[in-house]
């Protein structure tokens, strides 16, 4: 079975290192960005069947990314999760829905966390 | 002979020198007589006309000129008292016999003051404004009154003159608009006071909310570096499965969910705060926050006591979540206080009695508060733990408002404190 690929956009350079080891241990294959200017052209060519976003980048806004996420066809249909700390999962849940966000999970999440909120929303998509 | 002739002669023409004078004068009497009967009838003139009810008396006190004003202001015709003495002036504006201002014109200035305070003396006469009872048809009216003497060439006092104005339009309005001076006044008191309020409202909100921007950037700076040390702590499990790492990095990843706890609690502390009402069965969130702090304070040896002065049904309406904070909070407090971790808290909620609210009273033995301190306790940061935000009982105080309820403080210093919550049962609506 083809190892699902996961997307994760974070600009903490050593909690996108940790977390793609969390995931790799966890059978994903991973694709890291740091940079938010390259999330459309990387998700557009790499097609990850999800993404993991954090809403609060330098110079950029996670809901800015998912919005553009779902405005083109090759992007469209990838779910996208967001990571934050910086909202509660409550607060502007309207906001992400309007973005194309489907979930959010707040920081500091554990392994167990992550991996069924991927599983769960990888099992909506199919 | 007409030596007696000769003198006779001369007499005569004394005589007729004398009658000459005599006619004379005669003359200028009669002239000046006139002159003066004119110059009464010129006053008399005048005063009959003068638009101010206005009459006149001799030195006799008799009265010598009673005018048409004073005649609609009394209804006395003129021929009724023209010639009347003994006071009799004052019956139709007092209904009995009595002094006048033109009365006291000879009156010493100390036994006006003593008797009359409404009465002030001017350089030219006499001055008053008084209520009169009887005048207009037993209307009455309040008047300015103005009495003055009368001389003749001589500088003999001849007369007295009194003029009397109807000012009730002006005293009316006078009222009305010290009425208005007193009613806006007081509208200003209430607004301003409002105004206070609503500015102290704003200064505490404008606090909150740099309380909340300061969370808010506190806890994602603190949130994303925690989510990487969990998630390393993970993989260096996953990675090494060396068992006796095991113990350390459950104890990593016990801190950071602590630390994360904290977080939680700045930002529930500082987040704009919306109370969902419902009927809240308060007894039982009570006893579950005693029960949970008691196990937060497992080791200290605090004995609780709950005391209950009312029906275990009662019910009021607020937010459950909002009160498990409240009550959270106010049971840390109260087990805080006991610096030797041991002592007795009180909770009672009392009830009965009350239909409208409902007290709950979190009594400790405890250190009791710096009444310097007392009135700091709902300033935010405040604290004198050294452990501890000094949110606490902001919050407490913000949800206490939010269920338009009150709290105070009663405490003496090394006897304890006593914290008194009032909520209301039901909502009130706006």
């Amino acid at each position: 079975m083809r190892r699902k690929k996961v997307m994760i956009v974070d600009d903490d350079k050593e909690f996108l290192e940790e977390l793609r080891e969390t995931l790799f241990l966890n059978g994903y294959e991973v694709i890291k960005v740091d940079d938010p200017h390259r999330v459309l052209d990387l998700a557009g060519n790499n097609k990850p069947d999800i993404i993991l976003l954090d809403l609060k980048i330098d110079h950029s806004s996670g809901f800015e990314i998912a919005d553009e996420l779902s405005r083109f066809t090759r992007t469209i249909d990838i779910p996208v999760v967001a990571m934050t700390g910086f909202f509660t999962e409550n607060e502007h849940i309207s906001l992400m829905g309007l973005c194309g966000i489907n979930k959010c999970i707040t920081k500091p999440f554990s392994a167990e966390q992550i991996v069924t909120a991927i599983e769960s929303e990888l099992r909506k998509k199919v | 002979m007409s030596k007696k002739i000769k003198r006779l002669r001369n007499f005569n023409a004394q005589l007729r020198s004398v009658n000459e004078k005599l006619k004379t004068e005669i003359l200028h009497r009669q002239e000046a007589e006139d002159n003066l009967k004119a110059a009464y009838h010129r006053l008399s003139d005048i005063i009959e006309f003068l638009p101010d009810a206005t009459f006149v008396i001799d030195k006799d006190k008799k009265v010598i000129a009673w005018n048409k004003a004073i005649e609609e202001m009394t209804g006395v015709k003129k021929e009724e008292m023209i010639g009347k003495g003994d006071y009799a002036y004052s019956v139709p504006f007092y209904g009995k016999l009595r002094p006048l201002l033109l009365d006291l014109l000879t009156v010493p200035q100390e036994e006006i003051e003593a008797q009359y305070s409404y009465v002030k003396r001017e350089k030219d006469g006499l001055y008053a404004e008084v209520f009169v009872p009887r005048i207009y048809g037993g209307k009455g009216a309040f008047v300015w009154a103005k009495a003055a003497p009368l001389f003749d060439n001589y500088g003999q006092i001849m007369g007295v003159v009194e003029s009397i104005r109807d000012i009730t339009d002006r005293k009316e309005a006078e009222a009305i608009l010290r009425q208005d001076k007193e009613s806006f006044e007081a509208m200003n008191k209430i607004k301003t006071e409002q105004l206070l309020l609503v500015q102290k409202e704003l200064t505490d909100a404008k606090h909150l909310s740099e309380i909340g921007s300061l969370a808010a950037t506190v806890a994602h700076e603190l949130r994303n570096p925690l989510a990487a040390i969990r998630t390393a702590a993970y993989n260096i499990g996953k990675k090494s499965r060396n068992s006796c790492l095991v113990s350390h990095l459950n104890n990593i990843e016990k801190k950071v969910i602590e630390c994360d706890q904290t977080i939680n609690n700045l930002l529930s502390y500082s987040r704009v705060k919306v109370s969902r009402f419902e009927e809240v069965k308060i007894h039982a969130i009570l006893k579950e926050c005693i029960t949970s702090a008691q196990d937060r304070y497992y080791k200290w040896k605090v004995r609780v006591i709950k005391k209950c002065n009312c029906a275990k049904s009662d019910n009021i309406y607020a937010d459950p979540f909002q009160m498990r904070e409240l009550f959270n909070n106010l049971l840390n407090n109260a087990f805080e206080s006991f610096p030797e971790k041991k002592g007795k808290l009180v909770i009672q909620v009392d009830g009965l009695g009350n239909p409208d609210s409902i007290v709950i009273s979190f009594i400790d033995n405890g250190m009791g508060i710096n009444p310097n301190d007392l009135e700091k306790l709902s300033h935010p940061f405040f604290t004198t733990k050294s452990k501890g935000t000094g949110l606490g009982l902001t919050i407490c105080r913000q949800l206490v408002n939010l269920h338009e309820g009150s709290m105070n403080f009663k405490s003496e210093i090394g006897r304890g404190t006593e914290v008194k919550v009032t909520l209301p049962r039901e909502r009130k609506l706006k």
